[in-house]
């Protein structure tokens, strides 16, 4: 793994860059326009007066001439939390470069261009049992602090998806965006958690992660296969034959990940783990959910 | 070469079993997967085992199989038939002063060098300088004659003839190859001629009495062996005295041309020519020659002391007063010695058995017949007032006359040279005058004539006197005494000094060969394989061990 997540010319890349949000539910002062009115310098609109306003926002120009009182309402502009689900499971370990190292450059990517949004961010590893990062931050700070906790990152054990995103879903607090980074490859599915945090009002983006040993594994002729989380193994002879056939069984559960993603209102995504970063993360960002 | 070794038919047969082994093997390749379950739907491929061990096959199976193939080769005796032009061969290489010039000697050992390579020995080799040296005697071992041929130096002497050289291996020879730059007349062998050397040298230099006994003279030979026109700038240098006289001039090329240097006043014990060229040979730049002349003159002083006149002795020579003998002069002062004196004699105002003094006589005005006395003198300051009447013998010359009386005269004696200045020097002004050191310095060159001294070329044995000494730079020396080097050195003998000139013998640097033996017809020769290939077993097996690593075998 290098030691620097993304380099100077992927930062340069990224600066201009924003997330681009359907729905901005943050409460403090962003960058992102608000569907409610709000306080800033950009004039919206009129509406008649209405008892308790404030009369400062009477525009007596429009009393002058129309002869009714009429309060100046102006443009919100607030900012959107983003909260940075990773998959640190054993099998995120796999692949040259690993699914895990892809993982950890584009939440980088992700985080950075946050911050550039002066949105706060979170960066959350699924599973972990104390998370003292729940709550979205922004500055700095945040992004060194991110930074630092992905270089440290290692993918290990057996995680259940499904369980730890219903898991982080009931345990978040103000709805923002997350965007899941996993490779999806979870034997006791993913639907459950995905509805619960589209249930908990979050804009979700999942982005699968494959390397090229799950895309393309090696024609080895007879092997020892062997679950990198589950420890099981089977034999096989790993010829044409059986090389379709896992192409055949990998691209129908895709299919279904596309599927459920799809009826879940929520936008999916795959790349290869050797795919850049800063193309990923332009591609994931550029894209409204639907 | 053949395979039908025993052994290596055996090694080659191993190479059939590694491949069986390697097929027997069942050995199933682990394959971490990231989702078994995915995999769990794969139905296994039916195969046969041949199609199930086709795609294992890798790297180390062929490197295995390749390394007992080349072992199996190693064992069969491989070699490579070469035909080279000669077999058995002797070089000679010119190591005499001639193989001196930068970079020539560098140039022999390549020629050798390449007559190695190219003949299948076996060879000898010999040094052909003085006395010449069999270096390698005659061996098949090619690593043997290149170790002498790296040993090649020259030394600055001449060389003997090549009959000699070619003595010290009798054997018959296919090939008889000599390396020079100044091949010998009808050499018969082949000769392999170097590079020739633009030189300018000097030739020879000498210094000697002028024929008319006037003083000396120093004659240098300078030639030109360049195809170019030559400014050279020949000096010549008083070693004791520091004097230097310097001429230039242009030199044809192919031509030689003599400097000479009239050498005035009194000649010194060892002069040095050089010569301003900045060729690839410097060792004839340089001469030097040495007079049989002590560094200083030992004198015996008779009669009363005069100051003036010792100054002026000092100053027109390197004196020391002596008690004991041996003298080289004795300088007699206002008395009149009974006996004869053996030996150069100075007489001031005194008088011997063959030339006795008389009274002292007033006299006034100069006459003057110019001699070598006299040369560079100007007398016409000199007051004077009184001289001692001489009965000088017959033959004497007076070129100086004071009132009609001698003033100053020379002459030969059986005993030696004598010189009589009968002036009375306490009433003249002669001894305060600047002349007057030039006159006694005039008067000892003619009074001490130095003969040749000993000058010897390089390796040239010199027999010293018993209790003789010669210092050299790398210590002291006695008995014979062989030069290594070129130079001026200083031989103690006596409790005297005297200088030995060393110079470089006179060598011929470009001579082409006039004829020369042809090369013999062309053999066969076959060089062993077997090393290399087994160096290339070495590198198979680290090459099978880095393969063994990286699969974790």
């Amino acid at each position: 793994m290098n030691d620097v997540l993304l380099t100077a010319a992927e930062l340069r890349a990224l600066a201009r860059a924003r997330v681009r949000l359907e729905r901005v539910r943050g409460t403090l002062p962003g960058l992102h326009p608000s569907p409610w009115a709000g306080l800033s310098l950009e004039f919206a609109d009129h509406r008649p007066y209405q008892e308790g306003d404030d009369y400062r926002l009477i525009d007596w120009a429009v009393y002058a001439r129309l002869g009714r009182l009429a309060t100046k309402v102006f443009a919100r502009e607030a900012e959107s939390p983003l909260y940075l689900l990773l998959d640190t499971s054993a099998s995120m370990a796999q692949g040259h470069p690993s699914k895990m190292h892809a993982a950890r450059r584009l939440a980088a990517a992700f985080a950075f261009m946050a911050h550039r949004s002066q949105d706060r961010f979170s960066i959350h590893r699924l599973g972990e049992q104390r998370d003292d990062h729940l709550s979205p931050r922004r500055g700095k700070g945040a992004l060194v602090e991110s930074f630092r906790m992905l270089s440290e990152l290692q993918p290990e054990g057996r995680r259940s998806l499904d369980e730890d995103l219903l898991r982080w879903a009931r345990l978040s607090r103000a709805p923002g965006t997350c965007i899941v980074l996993s490779d999806f490859l979870s034997p006791e599915g993913y639907e459950k958690g995905l509805a619960a945090l589209q249930h908990r009002q979050h804009q979700v983006r999942s982005v699968q992660l494959l390397a090229d040993i799950d895309l393309d594994p090696p024609r080895l002729g007879e092997v020892r296969l062997w679950d990198v989380e589950t420890r099981h193994s089977r034999p096989l002879v790993l010829g044409r034959e059986a090389w379709r056939s896992y192409q055949e069984a990998l691209r129908t559960w895709n299919e279904g990940l596309s599927s459920a993603c799809r009826k879940l209102g929520i936008e999916h995504f795959l790349f290869r783990s050797d795919t850049s970063a800063v193309e990923a993360a332009l591609t994931v960002s550029s894209r409204r959910a639907v | 070469m053949s395979l039908l070794v025993p052994w290596a038919l055996a090694w080659g047969a191993a190479s059939a079993a590694v491949v069986i082994l390697y097929m027997l093997r069942r050995r199933e390749r682990e394959l971490p997967v990231s989702a078994l379950f995915l995999w769990e739907q794969v139905p296994p491929d039916a195969m046969s085992r041949v199609a199930r061990w086709l795609p294992r096959t890798d790297l180390l199976l062929w490197a295995q199989v390749l390394t007992v193939l080349v072992m199996a080769l190693v064992l069969s005796s491989p070699v490579v038939t070469r035909t080279r032009p000669a077999g058995a061969t002797a070089i000679v290489v010119d190591t005499s002063l001639s193989s001196a010039p930068t970079g020539r000697m560098e140039e022999a050992r390549s020629a050798a060098r390449e007559v190695v390579q190219g003949s299948a020995g076996p060879w000898a080799l010999i040094s052909w300088g003085d006395p010449p040296e069999l270096i390698v005697r005659p061996t098949v071992s090619e690593e043997e004659v290149m170790a002498g041929i790296a040993q090649l130096s020259y030394n600055l002497t001449a060389r003997p003839s090549l009959a000699q050289a070619l003595a010290l291996a009798p054997q018959g020879w296919d090939r008889v190859t000599v390396i020079t730059g100044a091949a010998p007349d009808d050499a018969p062998a082949e000769v392999i001629e170097l590079s020739p050397v633009d030189n300018v040298a000097i030739d020879a230099f000498a210094v000697r009495a002028q024929p008319d006994d006037s003083g000396y003279q120093a004659l240098v030979t300078v030639r030109n062996d360049t195809p170019e026109f030559r400014d050279v700038v020949v000096t010549v240098r008083d070693i004791e005295g520091g004097r230097a006289f310097q001429q230039a001039r242009l030199l044809e090329p192919e031509r030689q041309d003599t400097f000479s240097f009239p050498l005035w006043g009194r000649v010194g014990p060892a002069y040095a020519a050089e010569l301003n060229t900045d060729d690839a040979f410097p060792y004839d730049d340089v001469r030097y020659y040495a007079l049989d002349m002590p560094a200083s003159l030992r004198v015996r002083w008779i009669g009363d002391e005069d100051r003036y006149l010792w100054s002026a002795l000092r100053a027109a020579a390197p004196v020391e007063r002596a008690a004991d003998p041996p003298w080289d002069l004795t300088v007699v002062v206002r008395e009149d010695v009974d006996e004869a004196v053996d030996g150069p004699v100075l007489l001031v105002e005194a008088g011997l058995p063959e030339a006795p003094r008389g009274d002292l006589v007033p006299a006034d005005g100069w006459t003057i017949h110019r001699d070598l006395l006299l040369e560079q003198v100007d007398e016409r300051p000199w007051t004077a007032t009184a001289v001692h009447e001489l009965s000088l013998p017959e033959g004497a010359h007076v070129p100086l006359k004071l009132g009609g009386l001698p003033a100053l005269a020379r002459w030969s004696s059986a005993d030696g040279r004598r010189v009589v200045l009968p002036i009375q020097l306490g009433r003249s002004n002669l001894p305060l005058t600047v002349g007057f050191p030039v006159l006694l310095r005039n008067a000892l060159s003619w009074l001490i004539p130095s003969p040749e001294g000993a000058t010897l070329t390089v390796g040239e044995a010199m027999q010293l006197p018993a209790d003789a000494v010669i210092h050299t730079p790398s210590g002291q020396a006695a008995g014979v005494w062989v030069p290594q080097e070129p130079g001026l050195f200083e031989l103690s003998h006596g409790g005297r000094s005297h200088y030995v000139a060393a110079n470089v013998p006179r060598v011929t640097l470009n001579r082409p060969p006039e004829h020369t033996a042809e090369p013999r017809a062309p053999t066969e020769h076959q060089a062993p394989l077997w090393p290399w290939m087994a160096a290339v077993v070495l590198i198979l097996l680290g090459g099978e061990w880095y393969l063994a690593r990286r699969s974790g075998v």
